[in-house]
């Protein structure tokens, strides 16, 4: 059986990935503030993509549960976000958790401003009180 | 060698860390671990320390990148110029600030001038925009980076910034930005 799930360890500057392409669920914690994002994400957002792109009539949920990242990975996650919108729009389910620590306001602050872009999926911003 | 006056003139200019020299992540990953340590001990809130540990980010990867995108050759001495630089974080009228100097080539004067000084005249609300645009901006080709790091830092120096551009000869430019925050 072909192999579907994938956990890469968080190590600074890089994030624990955990990508789980049978169930739909993708999620980024830790930090993340690689020098060179585009090198550590192109491999994994090209996979994401593929995979969104052939779902129909499907549950996906995406969460970033971040302490801190960069702004090169700030672009790497708006990318991600129009896909999931994308993915959204044609059909399916997409719930995505952007979880901030309450005392980060600046994190909530920014995960507000992604917030307004989304019609289709449904996106919350989940504020725990420690991660 | 007279470090003790070194260390003085830093102290009463506020600076309570600094790092001179070459500049890469490994770098960056020692001196961002020492530096979340101290943020810590001087029980900053978690709004401010994650904020300097941001600027701080921006700064040294603007540094890695700049060497990276003017890479001809790894070893000659012009690249190896372009890697170094000078880090000091602190606090200067009750405010803390990171600040960031190093080599530039004069070309690039004029481009860095504009872009800064548009950054320096927006509010936060125009900040918090340009931002979200710039993410959705093709990368620059041959640009391994986000190229929205200034932003960041614009955004997160509640206090302002200043930049400063000094000859250093050899149609070179040494480069300072401060964030106050």
């Amino acid at each position: 059986m072909e192999n579907n799930k994938f956990v890469i360890i968080g190590k600074e500057p890089c994030p624990q990935v955990e990508l789980d392409f049978t169930a739909n669920r993708f999620s980024f914690s830790e930090t993340c503030y690689p020098e060179n994002c585009a090198e550590f994400f192109d491999p994994i957002s090209s996979r994401i993509q593929e995979h969104l792109a052939a779902l129909s009539d499907a549950d996906v949920l995406f969460e970033l549960k971040l302490t801190y990242f960069n702004s090169g990975a700030s672009r790497v996650f708006s990318r991600f976000f129009d896909l999931l919108e994308e993915c959204a729009s044609a059909g399916n389910r997409v719930r995505i958790n952007w979880c901030c620590e309450a005392d980060d306001e600046n994190m909530i602050e920014l995960a507000n401003d992604f917030k307004e872009d989304f019609q289709a999926a449904d996106f919350k911003v989940v504020v725990i009180e420690a991660f | 060698m007279n470090l003790q006056s070194i260390h003085n003139d830093m102290l009463g200019d506020g600076i309570s860390f600094c790092f001179t020299g070459f500049m890469s992540e490994d770098m960056l990953l020692g001196i961002g671990n020492t530096l979340k340590k101290k943020f810590e001990i001087d029980a900053l809130d978690k709004t401010t320390s994650i904020s300097m540990f941001s600027v701080f980010v921006e700064m040294v990867q603007n540094v890695i990148r700049y060497s990276a995108e003017n890479q001809i050759d790894d070893k000659a001495p012009a690249i190896i110029d372009l890697r170094y630089g000078i880090l000091s974080i602190g606090i200067k009228d009750g405010r803390n600030f990171v600040a960031c100097g190093n080599l530039i080539s004069s070309h690039d004067v004029s481009r860095l001038e504009m872009k800064l000084s548009k950054l320096q005249g927006m509010d936060s609300e125009e900040l918090r925009r340009l931002f979200k645009e710039s993410l959705k901006d093709e990368v620059p080709e041959g640009s391994k980076g986000a190229g929205v790091g200034f932003i960041e830092i614009a955004r997160r120096a509640k206090h302002g910034f200043d930049f400063g551009f000094e000859a250093a000869g050899d149609g070179r430019m040494f480069f300072t930005i401060s964030a106050y925050l």
